[in-house]
């Protein structure tokens, strides 16, 4: 139980920091982004492709990680120039319209073929109090913690961090202060697209190499997400590893194995109910 | 005091467009019926069978439209709806001994449980959290669909449809003809009042609440009649194929599913059977022109896409723009013609000028009060006890300057900010338990700064929303001629703020309620449109029985229509008089000037 545990914080570190991504989102440029994990997926998958053709593992990933960034990059620039002062559902449909485009290419050219993964990955295992953790957790836990702190610090002390928070908020003051708001919206995209392929590197050897399943990791994302209310980046981390771990546990159960994929809906049926307990409906006035 | 025609009110009004009348009604299902009719004789038995997917698909983007088109909330689970009316139909196909018919009602039926609870989350929330729920549901139903195989389909047990459907026309005919019956029955429902308040909610939650129509009924409405519908495709899917299988409902299929819903703006009937017919045959004919069938779904994609920069609702409503463009002069140039009308009749009627009847009956209980009333947000203090009443038959005026408090206070009393202290009560009865929509059926109505309408709706059907039940022929005249407010056919996005603002002050009295609040009606009009406004304000509680609080910046309106005026400055009461005197108060002028005030 414990183990299995254990075993399920590599993915939750991966669902926390593909939730940061997604929080981070939603705060600089008001978009729930259903198409994050699937650009991260296309990462994932020039890595495989890269790596299965001999190239070795630290310039395959480069690659890959630039790859997510510039898919990212693509639909920032639709959301800049066409819908930058959409509303949130209109930005949000973009998205899951970019979802299915993005899947539907990335199956043309990846195709459906299992593909070797690389071993570097899974890194070696130590013991810690009778349970046994790979490397590959600590770093996706680690980094998931790192990458919440280094975003709120960003946000918080920097003068670009400053300057999204202003385009965010009152993107026609920003630019009336002559700020680019076209080139730091996609920017946000790319560095989203960047990071999220990072943390699509860490699950990606646990997962199905289908391309679709991969790019639904966005679920427990949006689920931690919740969790932090779509603001607090350390909650969101809380609520990714949690997911992780349940899901771990869970799959210890040949009862509960099979409804792993239950455990972020739950999670977020009770995060909403939770969080919008005092609301009466949209804006005053 | 100079009198303004009320021609005034409606001048530089753009051209009203009508809402689409009785042709519509019988020319959309005559002619789906003559396609159904028709098609058997020209196509092959492969075209058929693709045809009868079309139907299908026609209901589940239906299905969709109908919750995100009408009621404006995101749903990525109609195919987890559908799965479960094919698995209720296979069960009781395979177990069963019920009708064929019977079968494919209870499989829609056994869905609707299951569309409430995923509506449950969304009475507390909109839109886009709305869409993450409906994705997870989805995803855990395929969790489910994927480790546990259909009834019947382990064993390759067939699911069976009785002879007389069996064949492919007959099946074919079968489910379009469920498909016409279907859409006629939710147009039925969309245009009564359940369909205007699932437009209504889209607008605005706050406004739905305001006008009395309960915002949890609307969306709970909503998703069951969605759920239901979709849970019949899924047994009519079970009926065609058979052999069921989770990639048949799965949760990419559901996504796509309200891109194309997006895509064609399947809200309306049309659009939904051009979904359907995009969705069905795209994958069997792009094969045919040599691209790869999944190509269809990034049309899918991009249609939505480009249908959301051009915005306006989706293809099937740029269709029925293009035919209003060329059918329509007719319509438009009838319903500018009753607007005049209307103004003549109710000149004649608002000059009388009865400001003078409409007296305070003295000893009656208020017909609003507010006692002591605090609002506090952390620190800040927005209202600090506030105390004042509305007497049956007045109209009562609040003024003060910016920040002073009033919107608070209206807020606060029509239910929009719960955590208040002290107490609203109405006809003497306190109503501080009540929610927003409840308090405006206990008699207290509201109007709001910035137009909050529903513009997809015609003007009548706003006032038989409003009013909380069809309103009579006879009273609908006088109210939109006495409010000088388009005709009821014209629909309210196509009129120009001025009128909705006029729809929106006759939809409160509608109900005829205890209390009207009416929050800056005169906001952004010219003096003699403000003095015209004011004019009818004065004679609502003569002609339509209830009180009125005023809520405004423009001294010379509440001068001109009200009989007491209360004034508040910093979240608190700084006078409270008739109004010249209060007017006359150092404090007010202190407060409205800022300057210190003289010793009085």
């Amino acid at each position: 139980m414990i183990q299995a545990g254990i075993t399920g914080l590599s993915a939750g570190g991966a669902y926390a920091a593909l939730g940061v991504c997604v929080v981070l989102l939603y705060r600089m440029v008001a978009v729930v982004n259903f198409s994050l994990a699937a650009a991260a997926a296309d990462g994932w998958f020039v890595l495989l492709v890269l790596h299965q053709h001999g190239m070795a593992y630290g310039p395959a990933a480069l690659i890959g990680v630039a790859t997510g960034a510039a898919v990212s990059a693509i639909v920032g620039t639709i959301m800049a120039l066409w819908f930058a002062e959409a509303d949130v559902r209109t930005k949000s449909t973009i998205g899951i319209a970019a979802f299915i485009a993005i899947n539907t290419i990335s199956f043309r050219v990846f195709g459906d073929n299992a593909r070797p993964i690389p071993t570097q990955l899974t890194g070696r295992a130590f013991e810690l109090g009778g349970v046994y953790v790979t490397g590959s957790t600590v770093a996706a836990i680690v980094g998931s913690v790192v990458l919440a702190i280094a975003v709120s610090a960003v946000l918080a002390k920097t003068r670009i961090g400053s300057e999204l928070r202003a385009l965010s908020e009152r993107p026609r003051t920003a630019e009336l202060m002559g700020m680019s708001v076209r080139l730091r919206t996609i920017s946000v995209w790319a560095v989203v697209g960047a990071i999220a392929t990072i943390a699509m590197l860490a699950i990606g050897p646990q997962q199905s190499s289908s391309f679709s399943a991969m790019s639904l990791l966005v679920v427990p994302a949006f689920a931690a997400a919740l969790v932090g209310l779509f603001r607090n980046f350390y909650a969101t981390v809380i609520g990714g590893i949690a997911i992780g771990v349940i899901q771990g546990m869970a799959s210890e159960s040949s009862t509960f194995a099979q409804y792993q994929d239950v455990v972020p809906f739950v999670i977020i049926v009770v995060a909403i109910l939770w969080a919008q307990r005092g609301e009466v409906w949209d804006v005053a006035r | 005091m100079s009198l303004v025609s009320p021609a005034v009110l409606f001048r530089g009004r753009s051209r009203p467009a009508a809402t689409p009348g009785l042709a519509a009604w019988v020319a959309g299902p005559a002619a789906a019926v003559l396609v159904v009719l028709l098609l058997p004789s020209l196509l092959s038995q492969y075209w058929l069978f693709v045809a009868t997917s079309a139907a299908i698909f026609a209901l589940a983007v239906y299905s969709a439209g109908i919750v995100t088109g009408l009621a404006g909330m995101m749903t990525l689970c109609q195919l987890s709806f559908a799965a479960i009316g094919a698995w209720t139909f296979a069960d009781l196909n395979t177990h069963g001994t019920l009708p064929f018919l019977v079968q494919v009602l209870v499989s829609g039926l056994v869905a609707v449980p299951f569309g409430l609870v995923i509506g449950l989350p969304a009475l507390r929330l909109r839109g886009i959290n709305l869409a993450v729920v409906t994705l997870a549901f989805a995803i855990a139903i395929d969790a489910y669909l994927t480790n546990h195989i259909f009834p019947g389909s382990a064993g390759l047990t067939s699911v069976l449809v009785p002879s007389f459907f069996s064949s492919t026309t007959a099946y074919f005919d079968f489910s379009w003809i469920t498909v016409v019956v279907l859409f006629i029955v939710v147009s039925l429902l969309r245009h009564g009042r359940v369909g205007s308040s699932w437009l209504a909610v889209r607008q605005s939650e706050r406004a739905t609440a305001a006008i009395g129509s309960s915002v949890p009924w609307a969306k709970l409405t909503a998703f069951a009649v969605s759920a239901f519908i979709a849970g019949i495709a899924g047994a009519l899917t079970a009926g065609q194929l058979g052999i069921l299988a989770e990639s048949n409902f799965d949760v990419t299929g559901s996504i796509t599913l309200f891109a194309v819903a997006v895509m064609v703006g399947s809200q309306n009937p049309e659009g939904a059977v051009l979904g359907g017919v995009l969705y069905a045959f795209l994958p069997v004919v792009l094969p045919m022109i040599g691209i790869s069938d999944d190509w269809g779904n990034l049309l899918f994609a991009f249609g939505a896409i480009q249908a959301l920069m051009k915005g306006g609702g989706g293809a099937s409503n740029d269709l029925r723009r293009l035919f209003r463009g060329v059918f329509g002069k007719v319509f438009g140039a009838a319903a500018a013609q009753d607007a005049r009308l209307g103004d003549a009749v109710s000149s004649a009627s608002a000059t009388k000028g009865v400001r003078e009847r409409a007296t305070q009956r003295a000893g009656a209980k208020p017909a609003f009060e507010i006692r002591d009333l605090s609002v506090r947000y952390g620190e800040v203090t927005a209202l600090s006890d506030v105390s004042l009443s509305v007497a049956p038959g007045q109209v009562a005026g609040l003024i003060g300057p910016n920040g002073a408090g009033k919107s608070t206070l209206v807020d606060a009393a029509s239910g929009f900010i719960r955590s208040y202290q002290g107490s609203v009560l109405v006809d003497g009865q306190p109503i501080d338990r009540l929610g927003a929509h409840r308090r405006a059926r206990a008699g207290l109505r509201r109007s709001f700064q910035q137009d909050r309408t529903i513009h997809d709706l015609s003007v009548g059907a706003y006032l038989d929303l409003a009013a909380g039940h069809r309103v009579s022929r006879d009273k609908r005249r006088e109210l939109l001629e006495f409010f000088v407010c388009p005709p009821p056919e014209v629909r309210l996005g196509s009129v120009d703020l001025m009128s909705r603002r006029l729809v929106e002050i006759a939809g409160a009295v509608a109900s005829a309620p205890k209390v009207v609040l009416l929050d800056e009606p005169a906001a952004g009009l010219s003096p003699q449109e403000s003095a015209a406004l004011g004019e009818r304000l004065t004679e609502i509680p003569e002609r339509f029985g209830s009180s009125v609080l005023l809520i405004e910046h423009d001294i010379e309106l509440v001068q001109t229509a009200c009989q007491w005026v209360t004034v508040m400055d910093f979240g608190s009461v700084i006078a409270s008089a008739e109004p010249a005197e209060a007017l006359g108060d150092p404090a007010v002028a202190s407060a409205y000037l800022g300057q210190v005030a003289s010793a009085a």
